[in-house]
């Protein structure tokens, strides 16, 4: 029983790290320490420094352009991405439609889309909530009717994170509607210049766009972009989100954003001295470096066992339930530290365009629409709900 | 990096499990519970030492296991799942482990054969009545006299101290620094109060009024309060394990409960509200156990101030885990879960004894600050 890295994974972490001092761009770097928002630029240009490295999908086998990382490997090159203040790439194309295409698609489709993904040249979105199916996703009602060589889609999606940003979009639509509604689900890939999509802005309480609601109005799809065979998208789906289970602990965001708390902590004072020497506010801090440290320990478990046994199991779902109150611990502690400087509400001053004076420490603008940000962490991905529905029936057998 | 037992752990977890499920059910441990001699099983004890469970830690050469935090881990947490009352936190863990790293050869060779063979318990005293958590000795003395030395003082809450041949205290000595000595129970001038903890196993106040002790009762140690310090880590790192033990039986009870207690015409494990909770507890006793493998980890690391961060911080997390884990379980079973009849109760006594010994949650909150590298 050991908890230290051995000594290929200690030389992969100095690789990682001597790549991220040479290649990470420090006004990247900058804008993570105070909390700025990342753009569709920043993203595009850490997205290329990486497939310039072969880093870009860790996880995907290399025979399509992956770099054939272990769980490990994966979560040191995380750790280290966050500890250089990068941006977290957009999952949905690499983590997410990437691994079904290789899994469940056909030759012309892995010509066609791999490729993009890796390079960054095109950007997806997921076009799986609707406005009645959230947690009960398989009921979804967004139609779409074979006809010819094309299918016609009409329906609705919502919550669409970065539709507004993305070329296409992959999509469950229900194909038959005469049996149980987990059968009758398929997963196509819609262009979203397509003639009939709409997208429509969802402004969330921190005042950031994120989120849309995508209409879809008699939308040509041509039935070449069927992934797998029609009627079995429920299955990918849950191909898709057990996938996407490895990191779901967001550990090594945690820890960089514990880190910045920590800063914060160092720096404003009660009663003439640093919070971090506050004996309530300390308190806080250490217990809620425990949290972390414990869901770090249990990551790391996962992680092994799933190098041992190839999957993430259902047990993952705590990291998730975990990973996220961390996340809004940290969240919220933040604001907290900040103090009367997170009461001005200046979302404009996280964006690029911003040029005016802000009121406060430079950390400040970011502390409470972080904190609000942070409360989707629990619903998003299946709320934490749905994720003690799934303990409960599949780990506990009630 | 690894988090599983090895083989050898996990025959030696077997093996134990035969040994107590052989001869240790619910009703006969309530017999050894009413044994005010002992307040264990000796014949239990007598397995333990012919299993060679007793020297886990001892040296091979002294017949013993040469047992690290890992072995500790995997014995107390299947005791513990067997409610064990037998000594082996106290004369195994910490009597051992003080041994191991203070006392001379010729103190090893007179004590641990009487150890190993079960004829005999050693007891470590770690704290003082006015003292709290802190275990440097304040009010206990040793003074040099006659070529030994005499020694005065109160030691509180010493787990073991009921029934042991020998306790270990530490003494602030005239001539400047700690000292720590062996002495043996018997002699005049001890006086031992004892009493049952909160689980059933014994402790004892001792009270030692110019007890003289030979000069070769004195530990060879230049860092006594060092000593005192890691047997208290190794200490918190087996009572963590017992701990995962406990919380592991009382989520299989409370999940057998609400899968047969049925009310409004279903199992109420039908309902929502508890399996959430269910799932809840589920989770409290993994992230527990990822705290518990690290503390067994690092408890025997030469870096005193990386093992004290890693215990404390690991017993800081899981306390508060057990006592959840402790409190959901007994709602959960209603009216079942507060009676001394049912198992779960005594499990919920050993959860929340694990919250009081060795330090209780905020003593080692701090703790875990104050050693921050």
């Amino acid at each position: 029983m050991q908890l230290t890295y051995d000594s290929d994974q200690q030389a992969f972490r100095e690789e990682v790290r001597a790549f991220m001092r040479d290649k990470a761009p420090a006004d990247l770097g900058d804008k993570a320490k105070t909390g700025r928002r990342f753009d569709k630029a920043d993203m595009k240009r850490w997205h290329a420094i990486l497939h310039d490295k072969g880093w870009i999908a860790p996880k995907w086998p290399v025979e399509h352009g992956g770099a054939g990382f272990d769980p490990i490997q994966i979560h040191i090159l995380d750790e280290e991405t966050f500890a250089a203040g990068m941006p977290r790439l957009q999952a949905f194309g690499l983590n997410m439609v990437g691994p079904v295409i290789i899994h469940f698609g056909n030759d012309t489709q892995k010509a066609r889309y791999l490729k993009t993904i890796l390079s960054g040249e095109e950007f997806w979105c997921q076009g799986f909530s609707e406005p009645g199916s959230g947690s009960d996703l398989a009921s979804l009602s967004t139609r779409a009717v074979r006809d010819g060589d094309n299918y016609i889609v009409n329906g609705q999606k919502t919550w669409t994170t970065q539709a507004h940003w993305a070329d296409w979009m992959f999509c469950l639509v229900r194909t038959d509607r005469e049996v149980k509604k987990q059968e009758g689900i398929s997963f196509l890939l819609i262009d979203m210049t397509s003639p009939g999509i709409t997208v429509r802005p969802i402004i969330t309480l921190d005042g950031e766009h994120q989120v849309n609601e995508v209409f879809l109005d008699n939308v040509e799809v041509p039935a070449e972009n069927l992934v797998g065979v029609e009627n079995k998208g429920w299955d990918y789906a849950k191909f898709l989100l057990s996938n996407e289970r490895t990191g779901i602990a967001g550990v090594g965001q945690s820890k960089s954003e514990f880190a910045r708390l920590q800063a914060i902590a160092a720096t404003e004072k009660r009663r003439g001295k640093p919070l971090d020497e506050d004996p309530l506010f300390k308190a806080k801090l250490t217990e809620l470096e425990l949290k972390l440290r414990a869901l770090e320990i249990t990551n790391l478990r996962m992680l092994i066992e799933e190098m041992e046994k190839g999957a993430p199991g259902p047990i993952s779902s705590i990291l998730k339930i975990v990973g996220s109150e961390v996340q809004q611990d940290i969240a919220t502690l933040t604001m907290e530290a900040v103090g009367s400087y997170a009461a001005p509400y200046l979302p404009e001053a996280l964006e690029d365009s911003w040029n005016g004076e802000e009121p406060g420490p430079d950390y400040a603008a970011q502390a409470t629409p972080y904190y609000f940000f942070r409360r989707k962490a629990s619903i998003y991905g299946g709320s934490n709900e749905i994720q003690r529905n799934i303990i409960s029936k599949q780990l506990l057998g009630l | 990096m690894d988090f599983t037992l090895t083989e050898e752990q996990t025959l030696m977890a077997e093996s134990l499990r035969k040994a107590y499920d052989a001869d240790y059910d619910f009703e006969s441990r309530r017999a050894f519970l009413e044994d005010t001699a002992t307040c264990h099983s000796p014949a239990m004890w007598a397995t333990l030492a012919e299993l060679g469970f007793i020297g886990l830690l001892a040296p091979e050469d002294a017949g013993g296991f040469a047992g690290g935090g890992a072995d500790v881990m995997a014995v107390s947490q299947e005791m513990s799942s067997h409610l064990a009352l037998e000594p082996f936190l106290s004369t195994s863990v910490m009597g051992m482990r003080l041994l191991m790293t203070a006392a001379s050869d010729d103190q090893r060779t007179a004590i641990v054969p009487k150890l190993l063979a079960a004829e005999a318990t050693l007891a470590v005293a770690l704290y003082e009545p006015s003292q709290r958590y802190d275990t440097a000795p304040v009010e206990t003395t040793a003074a040099a006299s006659d070529g030994g030395y005499r020694l005065s003082g109160r030691k509180a809450v010493v787990v073991g101290g009921d029934a042991a041949k020998w306790i270990a205290v530490g003494a602030k000595v005239d001539s400047g620094g700690t000292g720590l000595f062996l002495v043996d129970t018997a002699t005049d001038g001890v006086k031992l109060t004892p009493y049952r903890l909160v689980d059933g196993r014994g402790a004892a106040d001792l009270e030692m009024t110019d007890v003289t002790v030979d000069a070769d009762a004195r530990l060879d140690t230049p860092d006594a309060d060092g000593v005192l310090a890691a047997v208290e880590d190794w200490a918190i790192a087996a009572s963590l394990a017992e701990t995962l033990g406990a919380m592991e039986k009382t989520r299989d009870l409370t999940l057998e409960y609400i899968q047969t207690r049925e009310q409004f015409g279903r199992p109420i494990g039908s309902f929502q509200v508890l399996q959430h909770a269910m799932a809840d507890i589920l989770s409290e006793v993994e992230f527990a156990r990822s705290m518990v493998i690290w503390a067994a980890a690092e408890v025997g690391n030469a870096d005193a101030k990386a093992r004290r961060h890693a215990v404390s911080g690991a017993k800081a997390y899981v306390d508060n885990a057990a006592r959840t884990v402790a409190e959901m379980s007994v709602q959960m079973h209603g009216g079942v879960g507060v009676t001394d009849e049912y198992a779960l109760s005594h499990y919920v006594k050993r959860l929340t004894l694990g919250q009081i010994l060795f330090g209780d949650r905020d003593e080692h909150l701090l703790r875990y600050a104050e050693t921050a590298a």
